[in-house]
């Protein structure tokens, strides 16, 4: 069962670059059109619904493929809303929402598409609740992906506690402000919420559930952003070692000159590193373990993309430093992907205490090898 | 997926036995017995633990199976050094060269007569040093100058070696010496096994700059070595070369990194010491945790590679850059973590690789893996031209002078 897995993540991993090549493409900004097409298409090859439960049309998957999508989809500096989307339908998976089935299947289908704050987990809504309805106030900053979104996953304050809510994107009293990031690759907007009526079935979760929910989906962010970063990063190097070997100066290829291969050389070092080490986060999430490894992959990864993209600039010379060339387009999802979830240095102060111990293969406990 | 015979419930049972065995053979305080207690303490050490852990079968895992402690699969090798490690036991640092460089040069190279002779005492304790590096060929050992003239049934051997490890207390030496000027440098090159009691041998120790003395210079005056002592053809020395400087990567850097995974207990006491209020110091700390847990992964992954008959080129090259970086990373910040405490002299404790706790000696030792053992830089060069498929160096002249 675990081979027949592996084989078909490096499938997928090849048909989604292919697809993405063909019809993705950081260039179609503005194209709105192309956007919703590659949407229709992915769900149409399944891409939204591999890890979604038999029961509900899904193909219940293990994160590893959904790890593909992800490292894909920052290889080409994609900008659909891939993210919100399929952290939205692992949290329907086990919603208790009597509309929880049939908005997954919508995202499934391509219907229903999830934008989602760029730091989910420190943004809340007010939810005032009266029965079956809510009303919604606040403003959620920093949003992801909601140009092209139908809803947005967000927090919501309620009076007996936190929740998760599905908030329908085309209801009266939102409106969007979109903010004017540096990365051209994602669009971020502010969306408020002003007496926003909702029904209470859009709530994913709520009450008792929550805690548990919130370790899952931030695992899942944490690992998710982290593969973008490490797709990235290995797409530029290889296009900037491909440039080395081409480019001449001084009558042979840059590349040639060692100064520049041992740089080469280190931030290989580095992203194979970042690989191996989400490549074991994202196993060990097979057996649903914690979150200190995935937010470890991510501070990780992040710096290993920011300083390959770096480092690609400089190495292209003076075409690196053009508008008309890719590296700063790499570059600057880079530093926008290592604010994420919280900045680096939050984020090394929440993992301070559980990553200083020391792991131990226990007696009848899972062997390293 | 591997094709390891060997299940798991073996490697677990395997894992209970030798920490069983540890139990009941390891001194609780055994470093006390090596801190700043100097050489001779080190030695009479290495030699009681060599016997006990050799007389236990798990010395030699790594040898062919006809041999005691021998035929262990890559899985059981990796069990035996993480839970050596992790128990904190002694490395064997003197016997070393002999167990890896020496025996697998010599079964892979060796005549029936020549393994009958070397492989058994090196199983008893016999301790070899290599002769390889010259003070004018380090990271170029191909233009090594140490010379061999054949006479009769022997050869006379004049020259220098540098950066032999243990040679002071070395039997025997695998030794690199040129035949020949003509050709390629490479061409030129032969292989000997040294009886480092010869008459004409000189140790003479090379103090480093962590005031031990790992490495030896070696001086050969008219030293006589019979030809029945060659290793492989005359002029074939460069290629048996090959299968000594392969016999050290691998197991050593797992051992090395669960060493190094359980050394972070010191920088933990550091931050313990330092107190909440140092948030620099424990960001900086979680960013070396990570990048050492990082290497575990790529460590895993190259064995599980080997396991599987799929090692990458360059694999090897990548693991040993990466583990340098950490080393000096996480050295140096354990240094720094200790302020102005770090820098006042504590008694060294020797044989106890590269986790002694003594954060400048660790640190100062990380060149080791920076230099040693194909530098980084030569490391650098294989990734770049191996796997990135970038352009060559321009290669020096290749007849030697």
């Amino acid at each position: 069962m675990t081979e027949s897995i592996k084989v078909e993540a490096h499938e997928l991993e090849v048909m989604v670059r292919r697809v993405l090549a063909e019809r993705a493409g950081h260039r179609a900004i503005a194209d709105a059109s192309k956007g919703a097409d590659l949407w229709r298409l992915m769900a149409e090859l399944g891409w939204l619904s591999l890890t979604a439960p038999q029961a509900m049309g899904g193909l219940e998957q293990s994160f590893d493929v959904l790890a593909v999508i992800y490292k894909e989809m920052g290889r080409s500096l994609a900008r659909e809303p891939i993210l919100g989307s399929l952290i939205a339908g692992e949290a329907l998976a086990t919603s208790q929402s009597s509309a929880a089935g049939e908005m997954l299947r919508a995202i499934c289908e391509g219907r229903i598409r999830v934008g989602l704050p760029i730091a989910p987990f420190e943004s809340a809504l007010q939810a005032d609740r009266a029965g079956d309805a809510l009303t919604l106030r606040g403003m959620v900053r920093t949003v992801l992906h909601a140009d092209s979104a139908t809803h947005v996953l967000i927090r919501v304050i309620l009076e007996n506690g936190d929740g998760w809510l599905l908030a329908p994107l085309a209801a009266e009293g939102i409106s969007q402000k979109d903010l004017p990031t540096w990365d051209r690759t994602r669009q971020v907007s502010d969306v408020s919420f002003s007496g926003v009526h909702a029904s209470s079935s859009c709530l994913v979760a709520e009450g008792a559930t929550v805690a548990a929910l919130d370790q899952q989906l931030s695992t899942h962010f944490h690992l998710a952003v982290a593969c973008d970063c490490i797709g990235g990063a290995r797409v530029l190097f290889e296009n900037t070692v491909a440039y080395m070997r081409s480019r001449q100066q001084f009558g042979r290829p840059i590349g040639s000159f060692q100064a520049l291969k041992h740089r080469c050389a280190t931030l290989h070092t580095w992203i194979e590193a970042g690989e191996t080490l989400i490549d074991e986060a994202v196993a060990e999430r097979r057996t649903g373990t914690g979150d200190s490894l995935a937010a470890a992959c991510k501070l990780y990864a992040s710096a290993v993309y920011r300083d390959v993209a770096i480092e690609a600039v400089q190495l292209h010379g003076g075409i690196g430093f053009t508008w008309e060339h890719d590296c700063h387009l790499f570059l600057k999802r880079a530093l926008l992907n290592e604010q994420f979830a919280r900045p680096p240095r939050a984020e090394r102060d929440l993992i301070a205490e559980t990553l200083l111990g020391v792991r131990r293969p226990a007696i009848g406990g899972e062997p390293c090898w | 997926m591997n094709v390891d015979s060997v299940n798991d419930a073996e490697i677990l049972a395997l894992r209970e036995h030798v920490r069983g065995w540890l139990r009941g053979n390891l001194p609780a305080d055994w470093r006390e017995a090596v801190t700043g207690t100097g050489t001779d303490a080190f030695v009479a050490f290495q030699k009681t633990w060599f016997d006990k852990i050799a007389g236990a079968g798990l010395a030699s895992p790594h040898w062919g199976p006809e041999w005691p402690g021998g035929g262990r699969s890559v899985r059981e090798q990796i069990a035996i050094f993480e839970e050596l490690a992790q128990a904190g036991a002694p490395r064997l640092t003197l016997h070393f060269v002999s167990l890896y460089h020496a025996a697998m040069t010599i079964q892979e190279w060796g005549t029936a007569e020549q393994k009958a002779t070397h492989l058994p005492a090196i199983l008893r304790g016999e301790i070899w040093c290599q002769g390889f590096s010259e003070p004018g060929a380090g990271s170029d050992l191909a233009a090594l100058t140490t010379r061999a003239e054949r006479r009769g049934d022997a050869y006379v051997v004049n020259g220098q070696k540098v950066w032999s490890t243990m040679g002071r207390h070395a039997d025997w030496c695998l030794l690199l010496v040129r035949t020949s000027n003509e050709g390629p440098k490479q061409a030129g090159i032969t292989f000997l096994l040294l009886d480092m009691a010869s008459p004409g041998v000189t140790a003479r120790p090379i103090l480093q700059a962590t005031g031990d003395e790992e490495f030896c210079e070696i001086f050969l005056d008219d030293v006589e070595i019979p030809a029945a002592n060659r290793l492989g053809e005359e002029g074939q020395g460069w290629q048996v070369a090959q299968t000594t400087l392969s016999s050290e990567r691998g197991l050593t850097l797992v051992e090395l990194t669960e060493r190094l995974s359980r050394s972070t207990r010191y920088l933990r006491q550091s931050l313990e010491r330092r107190g909440d209020h140092d948030v620099q110091l424990r960001r900086e700390s979680v960013d070396v945790l990570i990048k050492i847990r990082a290497l575990q992964a790529l460590i895993r992954r190259a064995m599980t590679r080997r396991v599987n008959g799929d090692e990458r080129v360059g694999d090897s090259s990548i693991v040993k850059l990466y583990y340098a970086e950490v080393l000096r990373q996480f050295t140096q910040l354990g240094l720094a973590s200790e302020d102005l405490d770090g820098q006042f002299a504590q008694p060294l404790a020797l044989g106890v690789g590269q986790e002694t706790g003594n954060w400048m000696f660790d640190f100062l030792n990380s060149y080791m893996w920076t230099i040693a053992g194909g530098s980084n830089e030569i490391q650098r060069n294989i990734v770049a031209e191996r796997v990135l498929g970038m352009p060559r160096e321009p290669t020096a002249t290749a007849v030697s002078r």
